[in-house]
C-alpha cells in the first residue's frame, strides 16, 4: 500500500455518521407526518410506517391503562404523534451535532478553503469538465459542488431548526410567523432530500469515488494516487505542509 | 345525495343569540365566563374550542347614519376546505351534504388547518391537543334534522335546505347573495349570507357590503405556498433522483467508450 493523505479527522468521521443516522431520523418521521398529502406511491410507502409506530403505541397506551380512545387517537393518528416526538428529539440532536462539529472545525479557521481556488467560473467549468467531461479534475480538497453541499447543509439545517422550533413553541409568536415558518420548513425539507439524494449517488454510484467512501467513513484517509488524481489542488498544499514541517 | 346550505338573513336577525345557545346545547359545549366586551356586545368576544359560532355585533355611524348589525360568525364548510387539504393526517373531511367536519379521534393538534382557513375559525384546545369549529350539525343532517341554530332562530333568519334552491331562491327575491361563488381558494360555501336592506351599507366608504360584517370578498389563507412546498418539492427530489440515475448512465456510457479508445 502507498502513502495515505489524511483528509478527515476523528470529529469529522463521527459528525458524519451521526448525521447520517440522525437526518435518517428527520426525513422518516418528516414522511410519516405528512405521508397523506405526499403523491402516489410515496404515501402509501410511508402510511404503514404510521400505523407500525401507532398500533404498538396503542397498545402499549392500553397496558398501561389509557385507551386511545381516552387520549383521543385513532393508530394511526398516535403513529403520528409519535413520530412528531422523534422528529422533534431528533432535530434538537442534528443541532447538538452541528454545534460540536461546529465547534469542531473553528479552530482550523485558518484552513478553510470557502471560496474555490481560481474563482467561481473557473470552479464551475471544472465541475462541468469532470462530471459531464470526465476529464482530470483540477479540485482544491473539495469542489464547487460539495463546498455548495456543505453550505446549503449548515445554512439549510439551521433554517430548518430555527423554523421547526417556531412551529414547536408556535404559541410564542403570531400566526404570520409561524405560517412562514412552516412554508420555509416544507421547502427547505425537500430542497434537503433532494441534495441528499445527489451527494448519496455522487459519493457511493460513482465507482471511482470508493477511496472518498473508505475515507469518510473508515481510514480518514484517502490513497495518494486518488489525491493526486481528483483532488490535485489539495495534493499540493498537504505536500507543501508536510514540507513546512 | 342532496347538498344542503344555511342561509343567514342579515335583514331579518335580531341579534337574540338564540342560535348560539343552540349550538352549545346541542354539542354540550360548555359555558365560558365571560365579563364586559369593551369593543362591544359580542360575548364571548372570541370563538373557542368551546364556542364554535358567536353573534357578532357591529355598531357605529357611516355616511348613511348609525348602523347595528349582527352576524352569525361560524365555520363557512367551503367546498374547496383549505381546512382539509392543510391537515396531514386527513382529519378534516368534506361530506357530500356539505359539512366540513374535525374528527376528533384523528385530529394531532397540529393546527396546520388555522394556518389555511381565511375565516379565521378553528380553535386550538391545549388541553385536549385538538381543533374544534362548527360541524353543521352533521349529525342532525345526516338524520333527517336541521342544524340546532336553524330550529332555535324565532324570525327565520337562518334557512336551512338544498344549496342549489337556496341561492336560486334568494337570488330570485333579489338577494344579494355572498358564498355561492367566492374564489378559487374557497370555491362556495355552504353557508350563505343574503341581504336586500344591507346591500349599500358600506358604499360611503367604498367596502361592499360583506365585507362591512366581515366577510373578506377575496378570502386567503396561508394554505398555497405550504401546498407548493409539498408538491413542487416532491417534484424537486424526483428530479434529482431522475438525475441521479441518468448521469449514472451516461458515466458509464462514458467509461464503456473510455476502455474502447484504449484508456483505462
Amino acid at each position: 500500500m502507498g502513502r495515505e493523505v489524511k483528509l478527515f479527522s476523528e470529529l469529522e468521521i463521527w459528525a458524519h455518521k451521526h448525521v447520517i443516522h440522525f437526518a435518517a431520523a428527520l426525513i422518516i418521521t418528516g414522511l410519516i407526518i405528512s405521508a397523506q398529502k405526499l403523491p402516489s406511491p410515496l404515501d402509501g410507502v410511508f402510511e404503514w410506517m404510521a400505523y407500525a409506530l401507532g398500533t404498538p403505541a396503542s397498545k402499549a397506551a392500553a397496558a398501561l391503562g389509557a385507551s386511545p380512545l381516552e387520549q383521543g387517537y385513532d393508530a394511526y393518528s398516535l403513529g403520528v404523534q409519535v413520530a412528531r416526538i422523534i422528529h422533534r428529539i431528533a432535530g434538537v440532536g442534528m443541532a447538538l451535532i452541528g454545534v460540536v462539529w461546529l465547534l469542531g472545525e473553528l479552530p482550523r479557521i485558518k484552513k478553510w478553503q470557502v471560496w474555490p481556488e481560481g474563482g467561481l467560473g473557473e470552479a464551475v467549468r471544472n465541475l462541468v469538465r469532470y462530471y459531464i467531461g470526465k476529464e482530470k479534475p483540477v479540485f482544491g480538497k473539495y469542489n464547487l459542488g460539495q463546498k455548495l453541499w456543505i453550505l446549503g447543509v449548515v445554512v439549510g439545517f439551521t433554517l430548518l431548526f430555527a423554523s421547526g422550533l417556531i412551529m414547536w413553541f408556535r404559541d410564542s409568536f403570531s400566526p404570520s410567523t409561524w405560517e412562514l415558518a412552516h412554508t420555509l420548513h416544507v421547502w427547505l425539507a425537500w430542497l434537503g432530500i433532494a441534495g441528499l439524494v445527489i451527494h448519496v449517488y455522487l459519493a457511493v454510484g460513482i465507482p471511482e469515488h470508493k477511496p472518498m467512501v473508505r475515507a469518510m467513513f473508515r481510514t480518514g484517509t484517502a490513497p495518494e494516487e486518488f489525491v493526486k488524481d481528483h483532488h490535485p489542488l489539495y495534493y499540493e498544499k498537504a505536500e507543501l505542509e508536510e514540507e513546512e514541517h | 345525495m342532496t347538498e344542503y346550505g344555511i342561509v343567514f338573513n342579515l335583514d331579518s336577525c335580531i341579534g337574540c343569540r338564540a342560535c348560539q345557545v343552540s349550538c352549545k346545547i346541542w354539542n354540550g359545549l360548555r359555558a365560558e365566563e365571560t365579563s364586559f366586551n369593551p369593543a362591544g356586545y359580542t360575548n364571548p368576544p372570541d370563538l373557542s374550542p368551546n364556542t364554535w359560532m358567536l353573534m357578532v355585533y357591529h355598531e357605529g355611524v357611516n355616511g348613511q347614519g348609525p348602523f347595528w348589525l349582527f352576524h352569525k360568525w361560524q365555520c363557512m364548510h367551503c367546498s374547496e376546505a383549505p381546512c382539509a387539504k392543510a391537515c396531514p393526517v386527513n382529519a378534516i373531511e368534506v361530506h357530500p351534504e356539505g359539512p366540513v367536519v374535525i374528527r376528533p379521534d384523528k385530529c394531532i393538534g397540529c393546527r396546520y388547518c388555522i394556518e389555511a382557513c381565511p375565516y379565521n375559525v378553528p380553535r386550538y384546545d391545549p388541553e385536549t391537543n385538538k381543533v374544534y369549529k362548527c360541524t353543521m350539525c352533521v349529525d342532525r343532517i345526516q338524520n333527517g334534522l336541521a342544524p340546532a341554530c336553524v330550529e332555535a332562530c324565532p324570525t327565520d333568519a337562518l334557512e336551512f335546505g338544498p344549496w342549489e334552491e337556496l341561492v336560486r331562491k334568494y337570488k330570485a327575491a333579489g338577494f344579494e347573495v355572498y358564498g355561492d361563488n367566492v374564489n378559487d381558494y374557497v370555491g362556495r360555501t355552504h353557508y350563505l349570507y343574503v341581504t336586500r336592506r344591507y346591500r349599500d351599507i358600506g358604499s360611503s366608504e367604498g367596502k361592499k357590503w360583506n365585507e362591512y360584517i366581515g366577510l373578506p370578498s377575496d378570502p386567503r389563507g396561508a394554505l398555497p405556498p405550504v401546498q407548493a412546498g409539498r408538491d413542487v418539492g416532491a417534484g424537486i427530489a424526483a428530479a434529482a433522483l431522475a438525475g441521479a440515475v441518468l448521469h449514472a448512465l451516461y458515466w458509464r456510457a462514458k467509461r464503456v467508450q473510455e476502455k474502447a479508445k484504449g484508456k483505462s
